[in-house]
């Protein structure tokens, strides 16, 4: 304790030094601080919900289709449900947009159709009323719904709403219950439903996501045996090849940020490494001014415990004092974090300083302290007290230690030039992923999302008539070249599959069912989105659809798949579940291929019919701008309020918006890598400056030697930053190794460039070289401008 | 009369420190000639060091003129004023001053370095100053493996490689035993029985009768400059 004590005061007595050490220990523990409490919140403690080791995601799988994962068809969930004896419950989790109706005209909601058992499963019951009973989930109960906490708030203004009606989609609900707040497991909804299902639903439609928990003492592997077994006893569904599995659901739940989120707690690792470093260099500059106190003091008697007491002493003050400043950083830097990128986690993920953290937000800075101390403790006990005596008035002193230094700024270097390294593949991968050819021109492109509900809406041809009046309103907008739309709109995060037959094709046989994507558009729909017709021609424009004459536009991709080197122009394609002959369309256009389920992947084979042939209740509308697009949205709004007042309007946003929602994560990967990195290279250009003044401070004598022999200033000048810039070079050749070897590890966070990509390379070499001369100028000019005459008399 | 190696014209050096002025040298007049052997004296802190700093051309004066082979130098820039030093100058330092991260090699070649001499020159140089010095044996090793004696021996090695025109030494016994200082005595006496110009500050009489001619100075003026009688 007393040890404590002094050790205050000594630092209290260079408040610079203790300022400096504090704020680079704070640096690494608030950066670790953060991005620790992420991974704390989703990889460890996980969803928030009890045992939630026990929650799993079901899944079916088609290895002989080369299908890894699929969700489910309804009677598959009732057999998986019915039949297995490994879970307490299992329970659909059905994701979709329910109108609701208003004083104010029809709002989007987002709605979650689950199973009665949902809240049993999950553990958490509503925090007021109750969960659905069972039986409310099945065909002719009475309508139920449970709101979310958060939905409740913002809709209702949290009053009383037990045993009010609602309406969605035009049907009333009665509110039963309302759901505890923030638990957005496994999505994010504004209410939920019971999932109700016809008996009569298709095996081969396959849309529902199913989750379930582990009964007690059963295990994994026991769950995806009988599902297998299950799935084995379906004479069509293993005829057809197709099995079923499942996966931890927390896994499931943080697939997309698993990766990016440990490649970030790495990256602050080496932050921290580098703090380490650098406070080691700064006790070994401090030390080195003090050895001959040290070996003074030995020359004494002191042993070695006395003096490695007073700087373990220093060490855990400095930690405790770059603990508490990283507890009020890393608070900052998360709460900017989720300001900056809210949508780059899950709902339920909202992170919290809790104990683990704390502790071990402790460990690191105590971790990082006590390392760097051991290093100084190292050098100081090592240095043989005559040698240190009778350093000084021999030649330019202590060698060691400025080596040592040396060492650790080398270090400090490479881990920067590593991160540098992997911050620059994550913002090429960035701009690669935002100015890639989309196979769609999205600049001047404004999308108005819409859902036709309720009774208005109920027949076929009203949806259609009101599609139509709705173009025509919409294209005479001043500013609007022209307008199209689309039920599943590229990167809107909604893809639809359908079934189909190939006529003579033992590939792709009429007689079994295929799947591809689907879309449904409105006439000129390929010309509004910039798309290319490389053969044939557009749907053609009718008012009703032709049964006898339903035509369909494949893409590229599709035909490159079914008619390999020839034209797909002309062939018929089956549809329905057993691809009924009379439900047939003839292929009249190729259009080029887009971008459609994310970014990265390149598209499927997809089918394009009119919108005619199956209408569903929702409609994306495009719209191609003179203007920029963002400024015609009100009048969108308003004059699709004026021509169907019943229409729920989604959203209306350009093009551009909607890219942005699928950079999310690659845009929070490479913002905080380069983040880290930047503040890695600072810290190191700082260590680099710091050895660099210390070498002047100590080589003082040696350069006013230099300067009597003839050395110009410019000779000085240059002795110092070659010295500063061969550490640099030191340091890129070995952090460009170790780079190279990191980057290996990114493979699929990259998109477009590779981890041994040389302008990315050479950037970092030019960005490292370009701070490290920074930090040399300040002491080479120091050395260059020194006094002979005085400089001589130093020693 | 030829012209003299060195001319100092009234020169004064004034520092100034905390408004206190310090006139550490007042009109000095000194002329030394080519092969001259000088040696300055006096008690501490009466100049000696300043104007050897002058002479070295490491300060400037505050008011007079230096000629150094006819040539003022007052005007020289300090680019101009480092390559005079290297040239025309060759220091030895009371505690030798060698660099201790460079070998005696090293040490000895760095002044040829800085005139951009090619290598094999500048090996030969440095070697042939060694043996001078009789430290050839020694080449590889660094000035800490070193006696006293023998660091100031490659210092001395170190001054005269560059053939300068004058070497000056401040005191380069003071760190050294008797037996040393004697060794470096001879030394500096035999150099300039080969005709170096030297000019030394040194505050022991037995060294100081050494030299031809000894000034001493007294608060930063020349008291009295008497030539040793000879011996004879
Ligand atoms: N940079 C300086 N600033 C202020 N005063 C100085 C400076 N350098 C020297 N002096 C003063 O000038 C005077 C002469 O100093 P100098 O070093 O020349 O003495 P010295 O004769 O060499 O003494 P010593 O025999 O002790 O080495 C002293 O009074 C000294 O304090
Ligand atoms: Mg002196």
């Amino acid at each position: 304790m007393s040890e404590l004590r002094q050790a205050l005061r000594r630092l209290g007595r260079s408040p610079g030094f203790a300022l400096l050490a504090v704020a680079m220990l704070g640096l690494g523990v608030g950066t670790n601080t953060a991005v620790f409490s992420l991974v704390n919140t989703l990889l460890l403690r996980g969803l928030p919900v009890p045992a939630p080791g026990d929650l799993l995601s079901l899944f079916q799988s088609n290895p002989k289709r080369g299908v890894e994962r699929d969700v489910t068809s309804v009677p598959n969930f009732r057999d998986w449900r019915d039949q297995s004896t490994c879970f307490t419950h299992v329970s659909a989790v059905d994701p979709g947009q329910a109108t609701l109706a208003t004083p104010e005209g029809p709002e989007v909601l987002a709605i979650t159709g689950v199973s009665a058992s949902f809240f049993d499963l999950l553990g958490v019951p509503p925090v007021a009323g109750r969960g659905f009973r069972k039986g409310e989930d099945e065909e002719g109960a009475p309508l139920t719904a449970i709101l979310s906490h958060r939905f409740w708030q913002s809709r209702f203004g949290g009053r009383p709403m037990l045993g009010s009606p609602i309406t969605l989609d035009g049907r009333p609900f009665t509110v039963i219950g309302i759901a505890k707040e923030g638990l957005e497991v496994p999505v994010a909804t504004d209410v939920y439903v019971p999932a109700i299902y016809p008996a009569d639903s298709q095996r081969g439609a396959l849309f529902l996501p199913v989750i379930a928990r582990l009964a007690k003492g059963k295990t994994l592997a026991d769950a995806r045996t009988q599902l297998a077994a299950i799935m084995e006893r379906i004479p069509s569904e293993k005829e057809r090849g197709w099995t079923a599995s499942a996966v931890p659901l927390a896994e499931d739940a943080v697939s997309d940020q698993r990766m990016s989120l440990l490649l970030l707690q790495g990256a602050v690792l080496l932050v921290l490494l580098i703090v380490a470093a650098n406070l080691a260099a700064l006790l070994l500059a401090r030390a080195a001014r003090k050895t001959r106190d040290g070996a003074v003091r030995a020359a004494l008697g002191a042993s070695r415990m006395d003096l490695a007491a007073p700087l373990l002493a220093e060490g855990v003050v400095l930690a405790l004092g770059g603990w508490l400043f990283g507890l009020l950083l890393g608070r900052a830097f998360l709460a900017v974090l989720l300001v900056a990128s809210p949508a780059a986690l899950p709902a339920w993920a909202r992170p919290v300083l809790d104990g683990r953290v704390l502790l071990v937000s402790l460990g690191a800075a105590l971790g990082t302290a006590l390392l760097a101390s051991l290093v100084a403790i190292g050098q100081k006990v090592r240095s043989v007290p005559i040698e240190a005596l009778r350093e000084g008035s021999r030649a330019t002193p202590s060698r060691g230690s400025r080596r040592a230094q040396a060492v650790f700024v080398v270090l400090e270097l490479t881990l920067s030039v590593a991160l540098l390294g992997l911050a620059g593949l994550t913002l090429r991968t960035l701009s690669n992923l935002a100015t890639q050819n989309l196979g769609f021109e999205s600049r001047t492109l404004l999308v108005a999302n819409l859902l036709l509900p309720g009774a208005e809406f109920e027949t076929p041809g009203a949806r259609r008539s009101a599609v139509q009046a709705l173009t025509e309103r919409l294209s005479g907008l001043p500013g609007v070249t022209s307008v199209s739309g689309t039920t599943t709109l590229p990167l809107g995060g909604n893809y639809n599959d359908t079934v189909f037959g190939l006529e003579d094709r033992p590939d792709a046989p009429a007689t079994e069912p295929n799947v591809t994507g689907v879309d449904q558009v409105l006439p000129g729909y390929f010309e509004t989105m910039g798309m290319a017709l490389r053969e044939g021609r557009d749907l053609s424009p009718r008012s009703a659809p032709d049964p006898r004459a339903s035509e369909v536009v494949v893409n590229q991709a599709f035909e490159r798949r079914y008619f390999p080197g020839a034209s797909a122009l002309g062939k018929r394609v089956f549809f329905g579940p057993r691809a009924d002959p009379r439900r047939a369309a003839t292929i009249v256009g190729v259009v080029s291929d887009v971008k459609r389920e994310s970014l990265r992947r390149s598209e499927r084979p997809q089918l394009y019919f009119s919108y005619l042939d199956i209408t569903p209740r929702r409609m994306t509308f495009v719209l191609r701008t003179a203007l920029t697009p963002g400024e015609l949205s009100s009048q969108v709004r308003a004059a699709i309020r004026e021509v169907a007042p019943a229409a729920a309007i989604t959203s209306v946003t350009p093009m551009d918006s909607v890219l942005g929602d699928n950079l999310t994560l690659p845009r929070f990967l490479a913002g905080l890598l380069t983040f880290f990195a930047v503040t890695a290279l600072v810290l190191a250009a700082l260590g680099l400056f710091g050895v660099l003044s210390t070498v002047v401070a100590q080589r003082t004598n040696e350069i006013g030697v230099r300067l009597a022999l003839g050395a110009k200033p410019g000779d000085v000048f240059r002795l110092v930053t070659g010295q500063g810039l061969g550490l640099a070079a030191a340091g890129l050749a070995l952090g460009v190794g170790l780079s190279l070897g990191l980057g290996r590890l990114l493979g699929g966070l990259l998109y477009g460039v590779s981890a041994t990509d040389p302008t990315n390379l050479a950037s970092v070499a030019a960005v490292l070289f370009t701070v490290a001369s920074l930090a040399c100028i300040l002491p080479a000019r120091r050395a260059a401008s020194l006094d002979p005459v005085a400089a001589l008399r130093e020693e | 009369m030829p012209e003299a190696l060195i001319r100092l014209d009234n020169v004064q050096k004034v520092f100034l420190t905390d408004e206190v002025e310090t006139h550490a040298l007042a009109s000095i007049h000194l002329e030394i000639a080519k092969g001259e052997y000088v040696s300055i004296s006096g008690p501490s802190g009466c100049g000696k060091s300043t104007l050897l700093a002058i002479l070295g051309l490491l300060d400037t004066p505050s008011s007079g003129t230096y000629h150094l082979n006819g040539k003022t130098v007052s005007g020289l820039t300090l680019a101009e004023r480092a390559r005079v030093r290297n040239r025309e100058i060759g220091f030895i330092f009371q505690s030798f001053n060698l660099i201790g991260d460079l070998t005696v090699f090293e040490n000895v070649e760095l002044p040829l370095t800085y005139r951009g001499m090619p290598a094999k020159e500048r090996r030969d140089r440095a070697l042939a100053a060694l043996e001078k010095v009789g430290m050839g044996h020694r080449v590889k090793h660094y000035p800490a493996q070193l006696s006293g004696g023998q660091q100031q021996r490659v210092a001395v090695a170190r001054a005269l490689v560059g053939e300068p025109s004058i070497l000056l030494a401040d005191e380069p016994t003071g760190n050294l035993d008797s037996q040393n200082g004697e060794q470096v005595m001879a030394l500096l006496a035999e150099l300039h029985k080969t005709g170096a110009t030297i000019c030394m500050v040194t505050h022991d009489s037995r060294f100081a009768k050494n030299a031809e001619r000894t000034i001493h100075l007294f608060d930063g003026r020349v008291v009295d400059e008497k030539v040793p009688v000879l011996v004879g």
